[in-house]
């Protein structure tokens, strides 16, 4: 078995790293909700900003996951048909997923490259008692997009994991 | 071309794409594009991308999805469906059929913890499968009870398949949610007829030799059940009360699970881990769903497509008997082939509208919804839950096995289904006590 390249190393280690900043958000949400009904139930005593706080590391959550889901091939699918390996309609769906994939993700990266920068532009904070800045989220965005899309690209280059395809879409 | 032409041709195109093995979210989403693009050029379509993917993605009431999937992960994953399943199989062990009844009853516990109808039946599979086996039940017969009682997941509270449609019709999740419980408890309570009925008509299916329990046995089996329930009972009363919302409600019960397993020693950094990720894989999947889904509907909205069907229907005479006649036959057909989610995310925004203008209860098509959504997903041949049964059981449990052991119970459901349609009180009487 060939070894992968640098380029396909880095894509993965970068899904990786995004995952795990993903994963942070979920407990993040977990703790912070957990904590804040406690002290509003209990105590009468909320946690200021947990509304907006939860709202933004939403985003965190669905956009810095893309990358290690279309790797892992993990989007959800229907098998009403299962095609040979190595079949011309498994190779078209492989690619027409690939090509499909990359025009979805490119306009959700045009859309957030414009809504991050005019965020920047305005120092857009939240609404709220606390005032937390919006456009490092509206970066992550931005940067969860285009890390997929160079992960698209980079499953476009190389040899396809057969295994991995046929374990993928499946929740 | 005209619009309603596009929007049309845009739903049979997301249709075509699926059918083919495009993920669900990148079918709807490029179909989406290029059908916002012919309709209203790339100014409007950008600038629809610049708000709607962020203002989509931003919503408070979305971490609910997280939050019910990390609490249902971390209940999995320490074992405490197997608490559940002894528990319940020490007090209905003694009937004949009592595998079957555990398991409904077991399944049906779990549910209010987990929103996910799949984990629900995959990990039965490999709890109540030995078991049956074991016994000399009915396997297919077994089989087929374990991915329908999977399914309750999708009616009772905290169900992830209720919150996508309060997402996509923008209707109260709390209130939703609400309605799902007698439901699911009749449902549940029917199942059980159903075996009780099945494994005296047809003796082949249990065996007449039972294990029985003594008493101090049952009570103590309790003991391992009680914080599975204190938590569903606290995540429940909370949304019911209003005293937290739904997302709040999932972050306790997030939690709650971890708290329990910690307690009783079964959470392991490994499980710790792999709950996070697969939370945060199946929540982005789902999200990533749900926002194309909102966009669709949008670029339908802008097509003319649903304000036509809408008049159309109008003008040739549709009740709403008539219209909920053709959304059960529809869901019923199209249910055999097309996956639950994909199925609600691209027929609500042509049918919510109707639904509106023809003054009918949205909490109650809701759950109608969601019930045709349970059948969908137990029907041949492309059963979600019948799928996730046979993958679980490392190849024991064969297509023909389980496709003919579901029969009997998707027909219990269809009975249900009536019940629903035919009393729709039983859908809205909790949420009207809010």
């Amino acid at each position: 078995m060939s070894h992968p390249s640098p380029i396909t190393v880095f894509c993965r280690r970068f899904a990786h790293v995004l995952l795990a900043v993903a994963i942070a958000a979920v407990l993040l949400i977990a703790a912070l909700g957990a904590a804040d009904s406690a002290g509003s139930v209990l105590f009468d005593r909320p946690i200021p900003a947990t509304l907006e706080i939860t709202e933004l590391f939403v985003a965190v959550i669905i956009f810095m996951t893309q990358p290690y889901v279309v790797l892992r091939w993990s989007h959800i699918s229907v098998d009403l048909f299962r095609f040979e390996r190595g079949s011309i309609l498994r190779t078209l769906r492989i690619y027409l997923t690939l090509a499909l994939s990359l025009l979805s993700y490119a306009v959700i990266a045009v859309g957030a490259w414009r809504s991050m920068t005019k965020s920047l532009r305005l120092g857009e904070l939240s609404g709220g008692i606390v005032s937390i800045p919006v456009y490092p989220f509206k970066i992550g965005l931005f940067v969860g997009a285009c890390a997929t899309i160079l992960v698209i690209v980079l499953m476009f280059l190389v040899r396809h994991d057969d295994d991995e395809i046929d374990r993928g879409g499946e929740m | 071309m005209d619009g309603s032409l596009i929007g049309f041709l845009s739903l049979v195109a997301v249709l075509g794409l699926i059918a083919f093995g495009i993920p669900v979210a990148i079918s709807i989403l490029s179909v989406t594009i290029l059908g916002m693009y012919a309709l209203l050029g790339d100014s409007f379509l950008f600038t629809t991308f610049e708000t709607s993917v962020w203002a989509s993605s931003t919503k408070y009431s979305f971490a609910v999805i997280p939050m019910f999937i990390l609490m249902g992960e971390f209940a999995g994953g320490s074992r405490i469906i197997t608490d559940l399943y002894n528990a319940c199989y020490r007090w209905l062990g003694g009937m004949r059929g009592g595998v079957y009844n555990s398991t409904i009853l077991a399944s049906a516990g779990f549910a209010a913890i987990s929103g996910s109808t799949i984990v629900n039946a995959a990990v039965f599979t490999r709890v109540a499968l030995p078991e049956i086996d074991r016994l000399g039940y009915h396997r297919g017969f077994g089989a087929g009870c374990i991915a329908a009682s999977g399914t309750l997941a999708a009616m009772i509270p905290p169900s992830l398949t209720i919150v996508l449609f309060g997402f996509l019709t923008e209707q109260s999740i709390g209130g939703l949610l609400i309605a799902g419980i007698l439901p699911g408890l009749l449902t549940g309570l029917m199942l059980m007829l159903m075996v009780w009925i099945s494994v005296r008509a047809l003796p082949s299916l249990a065996p007449e030799s039972v294990e029985t329990f003594p008493l101090r046995e049952k009570i103590a089996s309790l003991w391992d059940i009680w914080p599975v329930a204190l938590l569903a009972t606290t995540v429940l009363t909370g949304i019911y009360t209003g005293t937290v919302s739904p997302s709040a409600a999932g972050t306790v019960g997030a939690v709650g699970a971890l708290l329990i397993a910690l307690i009783k020693r079964r959470m392991t950094m490994e499980i710790f881990l792999g709950s996070l990720k697969r939370t945060a894989v199946i929540s982005a999947s789902l999200f990533l769903i749900i926002i194309a889904g909102l966009l669709f509907s949008r670029m339908l909205l802008f097509s003319g497509a649903v304000s036509d069907l809408s008049a159309f229907m109008n003008s040739s005479g549709f009740t709403p008997f008539t219209f909920m006649a053709c959304v059960v036959i529809g869901f019923f057909i199209f249910g055999m082939f097309i996956d639950p989610v994909t199925m609600m995310v691209i027929s609500i925004p042509f049918l919510f509208p109707s639904v509106v203008a023809m003054d009918l209860n949205p909490i109650w098509f809701g759950i109608i919804i969601v019930k045709l959504i349970e059948i969908a997903a137990i029907t041949p041949p492309i059963g979600i839950n019948l799928f996730a049964v046979m993958s679980a059981s490392d190849g024991k449990v064969s297509g023909s096995d389980i496709f003919k052991g579901v029969l009997p119970f998707v027909l219990i459901e269809l009975c249900v289904l009536g019940l629903l349609l035919a009393f729709p009180i039983i859908s809205t009487y909790l949420p009207s006590q809010m």
